[in-house]
């Protein structure tokens, strides 16, 4: 396990103000974060522009060193040992840059590879195995410039196994990516955590890739962690409404006068209709059981009943807001 | 030890791939010096040499002005090819491909020597026409190809080294290491005494030249080559000392440098 206590990381840069002046700037950019990443679980870090995501994911990979806190690998600490770490994590990043162009796949693989000190007969079994997975075999001898940008992201992820990490990080790994190439590479990930149970930590700015990948997520805003659960937890304790929507038969007076007592004060109530009426609840909770016990015991007859499930990303956006 | 050579290995491999398309570097490793060399060979040639102060004793016939100029075009370019390698570091900070780098366990000492090495395994070839050269230009001068001619190549390959890997690592430093090829390369090239001795030197200028190792190299392989009574053991030790202060001073800048880029997170600034 990857257990992250309170790091923080600080920069410290100038800034020239004119010719010769120079301003010190101290930038915050990461604070107080604790995280956990578990072996063959994905674990996802959102939060907007600029809240840190990178920076994190930076001292995860040991590119970076924390202004305070600890990072620890399976007791590993990573951050004196960051030479020892480095064989046993890798990180890959979004978009086309951290690979040479002018050199074919294979050729790139070897390079990396030789830098982790892999011995030449197990790596080129480990390239061909790694470039099957990402099905690049068929252009391992074409020079990068020529691929596309769907096969630059592959060979990419083809890279960050080289050293057959535990632990992997992916910074906005779909990143322009077009919708099927972003959904055949989001399955690779879940292939290496479900099949190779690796660790994985994830930043993407899709909400929908979060829920449909992640075991756990962590909600980042100003580089503080402002949020985190399972996606299921997160909906139940940050969702602010559950909507259920009943179209009725016939809504006696009883009936509404019960139902508005029932959740008077707890939820948000609105009838419309005539003959067909139109029941709105908003509420924190859901009351769909009480609400059913009330109309049936009034034996109001329901047509038709729709539960809106909190979605993630009006949650996440709910969460942020208030962070701010 | 084992890792260290492989990485040496594949960091030559790498940069040999990444070249080796590109015509434009052997135009500029090669071709141009051509020009400058024959240019100064002629317009040297057009004095009477022999009779000059400035090489007295030293240069006595029209091959042993051509060994003299050929030994000092061959070490500059030897030690431009060096601070080409180093520009190149600057490609792959902007193309991230420096970050993957230190994203390995990779000892950085291996990564900037394999790019020495690298830079100058490019250029055996040139050391072939080289030698050839001389062979045709000296026949009165019986250089024993099979002795004179190694060890010449192994000073010049030693000092250019590890004068790269300096070179690598300023550029590891800064990206506006650019700035110091411009202010290093000239004076080297003058200081070093690539087209003039430097016994000619005044003192000032001697003292600067004693700085560059391409001075010492060029000193101790024209003394091979020209058979002229040189202190051996002076140059020699003028050498190690300049290689071994060279080295010494690569890795402090190493360690400083890999603070830097921990600290401040800048490596993939451009
Ligand atoms: N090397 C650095 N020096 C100074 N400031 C930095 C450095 N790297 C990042 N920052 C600042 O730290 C903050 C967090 O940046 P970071 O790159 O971690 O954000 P992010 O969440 O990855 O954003 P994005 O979604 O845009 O990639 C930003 O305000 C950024 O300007
Ligand atoms: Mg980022």
């Amino acid at each position: 396990m990857l257990i992250a206590t309170n790091l923080s990381k600080k920069f410290v840069y100038k800034e020239s103000k004119g010719l010769f002046k120079k301003k010190l700037i101290v930038k915050n950019a990461v604070n107080d974060v604790s995280l956990k990443i578990e072996s063959g679980k994905i674990v996802g870090l959102i939060g907007v522009n600029g809240a840190g995501k990178t920076t994190t994911i930076k001292m995860l990979a040991s590119l970076i060193k924390p202004t305070t806190g600890e990072i620890l690998i399976d007791n590993l600490d990573i951050i004196k040992e960051h030479k020892k770490a480095k064989r046993i994590i890798n990180l890959i990043s979004g978009g086309e840059r951290n690979i040479y162009w002018r050199l074919t796949a294979q050729e790139n693989l070897e390079y990396f590879g030789a830098l982790y000190g892999i011995p030449k007969d197990v790596l080129n079994q480990k390239i061909e195995t790694i470039l099957e997975m990402v099905g690049l075999t068929e252009s391992k001898d074409i020079p990068v410039e020529r691929y596309s940008k769907g096969m630059k992201q592959r060979l990419q992820i083809a890279r960050g196994l080289i050293n057959d990490p535990k632990y992997i990080f992916l910074d906005e790994p779909t990143l322009g990516l077009d919708i099927n190439i972003a959904k055949e590479l989001r399955s690779y990930i879940r292939k290496l955590a479900d099949d190779e149970n690796k660790g994985i930590l994830l930043t993407t700015h899709y909400i929908s890739e979060v829920e449909e990948l992640c075991d756990y997520i962590y909600i980042i805003s100003n580089g503080y962690i402002v949020a985190e659960g399972t996606p299921d937890e997160l909906k139940e304790e940050l969702s602010t409404k559950t909507q259920v929507v009943l179209t009725v038969e016939v809504l006696t007076e009883q009936a509404e006068v019960e139902l508005k007592d029932i959740l008077e004060c707890k939820a948000e109530v609105t009838i419309e209709g005539e003959n067909i009426h139109t029941i709105k609840v908003i509420s924190k909770e859901n009351f769909t059981a009480e609400i059913i016990r009330c109309l049936s015991s009034h034996n109001v007859s329901i047509l038709n009943m729709k539960l809106m499930e909190p979605d993630l990303e009006e949650i996440v956006l709910n969460v942020l807001r208030r962070s701010e | 030890m084992k890792d260290t050579f492989k990485i040496v290995i594949a960091e030559m491999k790498k940069q040999h791939r990444h070249n080796f398309h590109s015509y434009s570097i052997y135009f500029s490793l090669l071709l141009w010096p051509i020009i400058i060399f024959f240019n100064t060979y002629y317009t040297y040639l057009s004095f009477d040499l022999t009779k000059a102060p400035v090489f007295s004793g030293l240069i006595n016939s029209k091959q042993s002005l051509l060994i003299f100029l050929i030994t000092g075009f061959i070490g500059y370019n030897f030690f431009y090819s060096m601070v080409q390698s180093a520009w190149q570091m600057g490609a792959e900070r902007q193309n991230g491909t420096l970050e993957t780098i230190i994203l390995s366990p990779a000892n950085w000492l291996a990564v900037v020597y394999g790019r020495s090495l690298g830079a100058l395994f490019q250029n055996v070839w040139m050391f072939s026409t080289f030698s050839i050269l001389i062979i045709i230009s000296s026949r009165s001068l019986e250089v024993n190809f099979f002795t004179q001619i190694p060890i010449a190549f192994f000073i010049f390959t030693l000092s250019a080294t590890v004068w790269g890997g300096l070179m690598n690592v300023i550029f590891l430093f800064s990206r506006d290491a650019a700035i110091l090829n411009n202010v290093l390369d000239d004076p080297m090239e003058f200081f070093s005494g690539v087209r003039v001795p430097t016994e000619t030197f005044p003192v000032w200028a001697k003292m600067i030249s004693v700085i560059f190792p391409l001075t010492h190299s060029l000193t101790i392989v024209r003394g091979i080559l020209l058979k002229t009574n040189i202190a051996w053991m002076e140059a020699a030790i003028k050498l190690s000392i300049s290689l071994v202060l060279l080295f010494i001073l690569t890795i402090v800048l190493l360690k400083l440098v890999e603070k830097n880029i921990r600290d401040n997170g800048n490596i993939t600034f451009y």
